[in-house]
């Protein structure tokens, strides 16, 4: 049983450490959208509210959600592997 | 010659790359299973191509474990003998936990050269005579013939994946450059240009005699200035 823990934990550890990475660089991705909308749409008003206002939107959104998936697949995989490996023939 | 160290420890990356993939992902191998046996065996330093202490029977102080075996006869006609070890559940990623009831399957299938039956083994690792080490069995499957086409649909999917997971990291870094090391780089080259400005200012300065009497009375107050 130690030892089943101790690999969830790594695994668990690796894949926080993907999150956190995709997490900024999809955070930076849109933000740089924003900023080109900005620019595109005639530059309207302030540019740091407008990219503020569209980060907090992003927070919200399902695609910002959706990187839960970072876990869930993978060990969603894993769950699937340890079934194939050893009680199917 | 950084050119060429580059490109060594570059080539040595790679290799390695390839060493460790072409050990973790599975193979199929078509074998007559012809015996299946329990080993103690003393590892020294192939213990790094056996499971970790902790998976399965463990290993006492002095490095002596009991290992099953598989001894199989490909249809080629040459030997094979795979060991039938847990794997844990770190690496490789296969959470084999059935070794026992793998054996069973595989003692289950033992036939003789006159009347074989012909079983893929799903396995990874690699055999060594030099170094004594084997592939894991991880999977047995019967087959009715030798002749039988096996596409790695898994490991394609798997390389794919990796493929992609390697392209969203150089991404991810081009990102990271392009955003935030660039306009820090930028910021320093900036500052560095404005203190160029000021040195230029202060050479234009020293020209007059005014300018280098006025010049010494500020070295006193501030640092002595090229």
């Amino acid at each position: 049983m130690i030892p089943l823990l101790r690999g969830l934990l790594v695994m668990l550890a690796v894949l926080t450490v993907f999150y956190v990475a995709v997490g900024i660089y999809a955070a930076s991705l849109r933000r740089e959208a924003l900023e080109k909308a900005w620019e595109a749409e005639g530059r309207p008003g302030d540019r740091a509210a407008y990219v503020a206002a569209g980060m907090a939107a992003y927070r919200r959104s399902f695609r910002r959600r959706a990187l839960i998936l970072i876990y869930i697949l993978p060990l969603g995989a894993a769950a699937i592997l340890v079934y194939v490996m050893n009680w199917r023939d | 010659m950084w050119r060429w160290i580059r490109r060594g420890v570059l080539l040595t990356l790679a290799l390695l790359a390839i060493s460790i993939l072409h050990y973790t992902l599975p193979q199929r191998d078509v074998v007559r299973i012809v015996g299946v046996n329990t080993q103690r065996m003393d590892l020294g330093e192939n213990a790094f191509f056996f499971s970790g202490p902790a998976v399965g029977s463990g290993t006492s102080p002095d490095g002596t474990r009991d290992i099953m075996f598989i001894n199989t006869i490909m249809a080629n006609g040459r030997p094979m003998v795979y060991r039938n070890e847990d794997t844990g559940w770190i690496w490789p990623p296969y959470f084999k936990i059935n070794s026992f009831n793998l054996q069973a399957r595989a003692s289950d299938l033992i036939s003789t050269e006159a009347n074989p039956r012909w079983v893929v083994v799903t396995h990874y690792g690699w055999r060594s005579e030099f170094f004594t080490i084997f592939p894991n069995a991880i999977r047995l499957r019967e087959v009715p013939s030798p002749d039988v086409t096996l596409i790695p649909w898994l490991n394609m999917t798997i390389l794919a994946v990796l493929a992609g997971l390697g392209f969203l990291v150089v991404r991810m870094l081009a990102q990271f450059r392009e955003r935030m090391v660039d306009p820090l780089l930028d910021a320093v080259g900036d500052a560095i240009g404005r203190g160029q400005a000021r040195a230029e200012a202060a050479r234009r300065e020293a020209r007059t005699l005014t300018g280098r009497i006025s010049a010494w009375f500020r070295s006193w107050r501030g640092p002595p200035r090229r």
